[in-house]
């Protein structure tokens, strides 16, 4: 590695293990002050970022006029600051006793069923809505749970990101490091297997309609389910005050397989696909716009 | 059908071209010792040929089972087993 680069790179990781060391001590308050800033910071320093975002919007058009677009770009990055300021602070104050005085759960009978089952394995696609971390730390204290992530390139931010992630019973696994069972495993082992399904995925994709617009998504969602069998719920934590979320999970998905790996794998990720645009349109200042989400 | 033929039509599948994905396993070398683990398939390309696998055995495998198969040649005998009942 081009020995600039690296020292970037621990530059990038330092600095992230002070934000960590810092948010997780200070008060909420001033946590979620800094976090404010920082997104407006964000927002007008981060022009490509934000046009993005706003073009997004219009695309999906949940928004239609452009300044309406760009207030909710803001709202987004707002909502993404504030995502990662209390992921952090959840770290030290979600405990298995007093986790459902932040979070409350809103699972369909079954899927609350699946999930206080000893032993079940299940499948849990998730999207870039609300606060992810704080939904798998909070399930992580009732099912083991190991989250499926994608690396930065960073390998030092990798190290500081993971470490500030995980818990007692909450494991982030590369999927590009990931020993190839690694997900079946925990899922024969009684573990929550979580997977993002709202990235633009470059290999292993399958073609979908997220917001009636052609996009790609990582068909590992669907496949874990067609091989394993497992149940597969669609899940999310929307934010409703400070620090505090509500779970909603629906599911399982059924699915009868029909022979044509692809078309079933299509039908199932475009059917959890559908699921994350209902909640999207429901929530959609919580929702990460920026990423560009119909590339082709 | 002998373990010989079921090994080489796991072989076949193993060799079958993914949509989008390069081709990365050297079929030939595969054996009945060569660890599942290390045929060079990443944990979606598992799953694809275990999809795979059941389609064309029409068999079911039990994820319990799966994880326990350590060699390629227990997962011969476990199609084969499965294609006996």
């Amino acid at each position: 590695m081009n020995p600039l680069r690296g020292a970037w790179h621990r530059t990038e990781a330092v600095a992230a293990q002070a934000v960590v060391s810092l948010a997780a001590s200070a008060p909420l308050g001033a946590v979620l002050g800094v976090a404010r800033l920082a997104a407006l910071v964000a927002y007008l320093v981060w022009w490509r970022r934000r046009r993005i975002a706003a073009e997004n919007i219009r695309l999906a058009g949940v928004r239609v006029n452009k300044a309406q677009a760009r207030a909710l770009a803001r709202a987004s990055f707002t909502a993404f600051a504030t995502m990662v300021a209390e992921s952090i602070v959840a770290r030290r104050r979600l405990t298995r006793d007093n986790w459902q005085k932040y979070v409350s759960l809103h699972l369909s009978e079954e899927a609350e069923a699946l999930l206080r089952r000893p032993g079940q394995g299940l499948i849990v696609a998730s999207a870039h809505l609300g606060n992810w971390e704080v939904a798998a730390r909070a399930i992580s204290m009732i099912k083991p749970l190991l989250v499926a992530y994608r690396p930065f390139n960073n390998p030092h931010l990798n190290e500081v990101a993971r470490d500030a992630r995980q818990g007692e019973h909450l494991r982030f696994v590369s999927r590009l490091e990931a020993h190839p069972m690694v997900f079946m495993r925990a899922l024969a082992d009684g573990a929550i297997v979580a997977l993002m399904i709202d990235q633009h995925a470059t290999r292993g994709r399958i073609a979908i309609q997220f917001f009636d617009r052609p996009a790609w998504a990582t068909k590992s969602v669907a496949m874990l389910s067609l091989t394993t069998r497992m149940p597969l719920l669609v899940a999310f934590a929307v934010r409703t005050g400070r620090m505090h979320y509500e779970i909603h999970a629906s599911g399982p998905i059924a699915y009868a397989r029909t022979g044509d790996r692809e078309k079933d794998a299509a039908a199932i990720t475009q059917a959890i696909t559908a699921e994350v645009e209902k909640a999207v349109r429901r929530h959609p200042e919580q929702y990460l716009w920026g990423h560009r989400r119909w590339r082709r | 059908m002998t373990n010989h033929d079921t090994l080489d039509i796991l072989k076949g599948l193993l060799g079958r071209p993914q949509p989008g994905v390069k081709p990365k396993i050297d079929v030939a070398a595969v054996t009945g010792a060569t660890r599942i683990d290390e045929i060079g398939l990443d944990s979606l390309a598992v799953m694809d040929f275990v999809y795979d696998v059941e389609d064309r055995f029409q068999i079911q495998i039990e994820i319990m089972d799966l994880v326990a198969l350590d060699r390629v040649s227990d997962l011969v005998a476990y199609v084969d087993a499965k294609r006996a009942v």
